[in-house]
C-alpha cells in the first residue's frame, strides 16, 4: 500500500510552496475574475434600474476576459497549490467559451428585453460560463464538483427564466435529473479521496492499486460530467431543456457546459491510470452517444429537439479525443479545434431557428424567401456533418486522426459511419428549404440576431479557413 | 463492576472502524436515491436529494478522521458540498414554487407535456 507516500509528497508539495503565491496566481485567473466582476455588475445595473445598460456591459465583460486571456496562450502551469490549471485545454475554453456567451446573451436580448429581471439572464450567463471555465480547467476533485454544481444552477434558473408552463417544466425535469446525477458525482468522487488521500487530479496515479475505489470514481465522474455535456445515456434531461427555455439558452447549453464538461474530463484523465479502463469506457460511451443522437435525431419534427439530440451525438465525437488522450498527440488540438468549430456552427443553427421558427414545417421555402439566411442554414448543417471546407469538417478531421493515432481505429470507423447517417439527419432540415412550397411568411431578422448569426456564420468559414494556422499555436 | 453508564461511554469511546462509517453512508446513499427514483412528490425528491448530499459528507468526514495526513482537506471538501447543496435547495425550492404556481402541483408525472 502505497498510499503514505502519497500523502508525503503531497505535503511537500505544501511545505515548499509556503502555501499560495497570490502574487504570482492572481493574473494568471484574471480572466476568471472578469467574468465574475462583470457577472456581478450586470446585476448591481439591474438593481440600480438600469437594466439597458446590462447586455452592453456583459458584452464588454466577456470580450474584456477574452482578452486577458490571449496572454496566457502557451502557458501550462497550476495556480493555488495545483488545484486549477492554466493550460492548453483551459485557456482555449476561455477564448471560445466567454465569446460564444456573450453571443449567446445578444442572442437572448430581442427574447428578454424589457421583461422582469432581464439583466439577470445576462448574469447568469456570466456565472454559468464560471463554473464551465472552474470545470475545463479543473485539477482538483472539489473544481469538478463546484463546476458542476455551478454552471448547474446557472442553467436551472436559466431554462426557468420565462415562467411559463414549458419553461417551468423544463426547468424542473432538468433539475430533477441534474441533482440526483451530481449527488451521484460527489458520492462517487468521494472515494478518489479517500483511496489518494488527496483531492488534487494530479495524485490520482495512485487510485489504480485499489481497483473498487477507482471504479466508483470513474463511474461518477462519468455521470456527473456525461449529464453535463448531455452524452447518451445521461442525456434525457436535454431535448426537453432546450425545446422548453427560450432559444438563447438553449443555444448556450449546447455549447457552453457541454464545451466545458468535456474538457473537464480530458483533465481527469490526463491523470487517471489506465488500468481503470477509462479509455475502454469512454470509447463505448462515445459510440453509444453518436449512434443514439444520430438516429434519435432521424424521427424529430421540431427543429429544437432535433439539435438537442444532434448535439448529443456531437458530445460522442468530441469523446473520441477524450478516449485517445492517453495516446495520440493530437487530442488536445483536436478537442480545441472541434470545440471552436462547434461553438460556431452549433450557435448559429440555433440563431437560424430563433429566426426562421421551431418547427420542421417553419423551414419550408425558407431558402428561396430569404436566400442568404437559408444558405447560413446550410453552411452550419454542412458544417455539423463535418463536410470540408468548413469548420466542422477540420475539427472532425482531427478527431479521428487523434482516435485512429490513440488505436481506436473501431471507433474512427463507428463515427465516419455516423457522419454519412447524420447528413440524413441535417437534410431533413435542408431539402425543404429549397423545396419548390409557398413559403409561410418570410423570416425577418431582427439586428440583434443577425449581427449574432452572420457573426457565427464569419467565424464556421473562418475557423475552418483557419485551422491549419491554429493548430500551429496550439501545439 | 463497571456500571451501565460506564459500559455505554466505553462503548461509545471504542474506535469504529471506517467501514462502519462507510455502510451507514453507502446505506443513506441507497435510500436517498432509490426515493428520489420512486417518489412522485418533487419536494420529497429534493429531501431525497438531501439524504444523498449527506451521505457524501459523512464519508467525507469519516475518510477524512481516518486519514490525519490530509491535512483537513476531507473537513473543507464537506464544508463546500454543504454550501453547494444549500444553494441546490434555493434554486430547487424556487423552480418548484414557480410549477406550483402555474399548475397548482408538483407531482412529477403530472408535470410532463413534452415527450418524444
Amino acid at each position: 500500500m502505497s498510499a503514505p507516500i502519497f500523502f508525503l509528497q503531497s505535503m511537500d508539495g505544501m511545505g515548499m510552496d509556503g502555501g499560495m503565491n497570490m502574487g504570482r496566481d492572481l493574473p494568471l485567473v484574471a480572466p476568471e475574475i472578469a467574468v465574475l466582476l462583470t457577472a456581478v455588475g450586470t446585476l448591481v445595473f439591474e438593481m440600480v434600474r438600469l437594466p439597458r445598460v446590462a447586455l452592453p456591459f456583459t458584452v464588454v465583460g466577456l470580450l474584456v476576459a477574452t482578452s486577458l486571456t490571449i496572454p496566457l496562450v502557451g502557458t501550462e502551469t497550476t495556480v493555488f497549490m495545483d488545484t486549477f490549471r492554466v493550460d492548453a485545454l483551459g485557456v482555449w475554453a476561455k477564448l471560445i467559451l466567454l465569446p460564444a456567451t456573450a453571443l449567446c446573451a445578444v442572442l437572448a436580448y430581442p427574447e428578454v428585453k424589457d421583461t422582469d429581471r432581464e439583466g439577470t439572464v445576462y448574469a447568469l450567463f456570466s456565472f454559468t460560463a464560471i463554473g464551465t471555465l472552474a470545470l475545463a480547467g479543473a485539477g482538483d476533485v472539489m473544481f469538478l464538483v463546484l463546476g458542476v454544481l455551478l454552471s448547474s444552477l446557472g442553467s436551472f434558473a436559466l431554462v426557468a427564466y420565462p415562467r411559463d408552463d414549458r419553461a417551468t417544466e423544463a426547468a424542473m425535469k432538468y433539475l430533477v435529473f441534474g441533482s440526483v446525477t451530481s449527488a451521484a458525482m460527489i458520492f462517487g468522487l468521494t472515494f478518489w479521496f479517500g483511496a489518494s488521500g488527496s483531492t488534487l487530479l494530479s495524485e490520482l496515479g495512485g487510485v489504480g492499486e485499489m481497483p473498487l475505489a477507482a471504479t466508483a470514481g470513474l463511474v461518477a465522474v462519468l455521470v456527473g460530467l456525461g449529464y453535463k455535456a448531455s452524452v447518451a445515456p445521461f442525456h434525457f434531461w436535454a431535448p426537453d431543456a432546450y425545446d422548453g427555455g427560450p432559444l438563447a439558452v438553449a443555444a448556450f447549453l449546447s455549447v457552453v457546459p457541454k464545451v466545458g464538461a468535456i474538457l473537464a474530463l480530458a483533465q481527469v484523465v490526463r491523470f487517471l491510470p489506465e488500468s481503470t479502463g477509462w479509455p475502454l469506457a469512454i470509447a463505448a460511451l462515445a459510440a453509444l452517444s453518436m449512434t443514439y443522437g444520430n438516429f434519435a435525431a432521424l424521427v424529430q419534427e421540431n427543429v429544437v429537439r432535433l439539435l438537442a439530440y444532434s448535439s448529443i451525438a456531437q458530445s460522442g465525437y468530441f469523446l473520441l479525443g477524450v478516449a485517445a488522450f492517453g495516446g495520440s498527440e493530437l487530442a488536445v488540438s483536436s478537442l480545441v479545434v472541434f470545440a471552436a468549430a462547434y461553438a460556431a456552427m452549433n450557435i448559429g443553427a440555433f440563431t437560424i431557428v430563433a429566426v426562421a421558427g421551431r418547427d420542421l414545417r417553419d423551414f419550408a421555402g425558407v431558402g428561396r424567401s430569404a436566400p442568404v439566411l437559408g444558405a447560413a442554414m446550410v453552411v452550419f448543417l454542412v458544417s455539423l456533418v463535418g463536410i470540408p471546407p468548413v469548420a466542422g469538417f477540420f475539427g472532425k478531421f482531427l478527431l479521428f486522426g487523434a482516435a485512429i493515432e490513440g488505436g481506436f481505429v473501431w471507433l474512427a470507423v463507428v463515427a465516419i459511419l455516423n457522419s454519412v447517417l447524420s447528413l440524413g439527419v441535417y437534410l431533413r432540415v435542408i431539402v425543404p428549404m429549397y423545396r419548390a412550397t409557398k413559403p409561410r411568411a418570410t423570416p425577418v431578422s431582427v439586428p440583434a440576431i443577425g449581427a449574432v448569426w452572420m457573426i457565427a456564420l464569419f467565424l464556421t468559414v473562418a475557423i475552418g479557413v483557419a485551422a491549419q494556422a491554429l493548430i500551429g499555436n496550439i501545439v | 463492576m463497571p456500571g451501565p453508564i460506564q459500559t455505554v461511554a466505553e462503548t461509545l469511546n471504542s474506535q469504529i472502524p471506517l467501514e462502519g462509517f462507510l455502510i451507514v453512508a453507502a446505506v443513506m446513499f441507497a435510500i436517498g436515491a432509490w426515493g428520489a427514483v420512486i417518489r412522485r412528490n418533487a419536494v420529497v425528491v429534493f429531501m431525497c436529494v438531501e439524504i444523498m448530499i449527506n451521505a457524501v459528507n459523512l464519508t467525507l468526514v469519516a475518510f477524512a478522521d481516518f486519514l490525519p495526513d490530509a491535512g483537513g482537506i476531507g473537513a473543507s471538501y464537506a464544508a463546500l458540498i454543504i454550501a453547494i447543496a444549500a444553494a441546490e435547495v434555493a434554486v430547487g425550492l424556487a423552480i418548484v414554487l414557480a410549477i406550483f404556481r402555474s399548475r397548482r402541483t408538483v407531482n412529477i408525472d403530472e408535470v410532463n407535456s413534452m415527450r418524444g
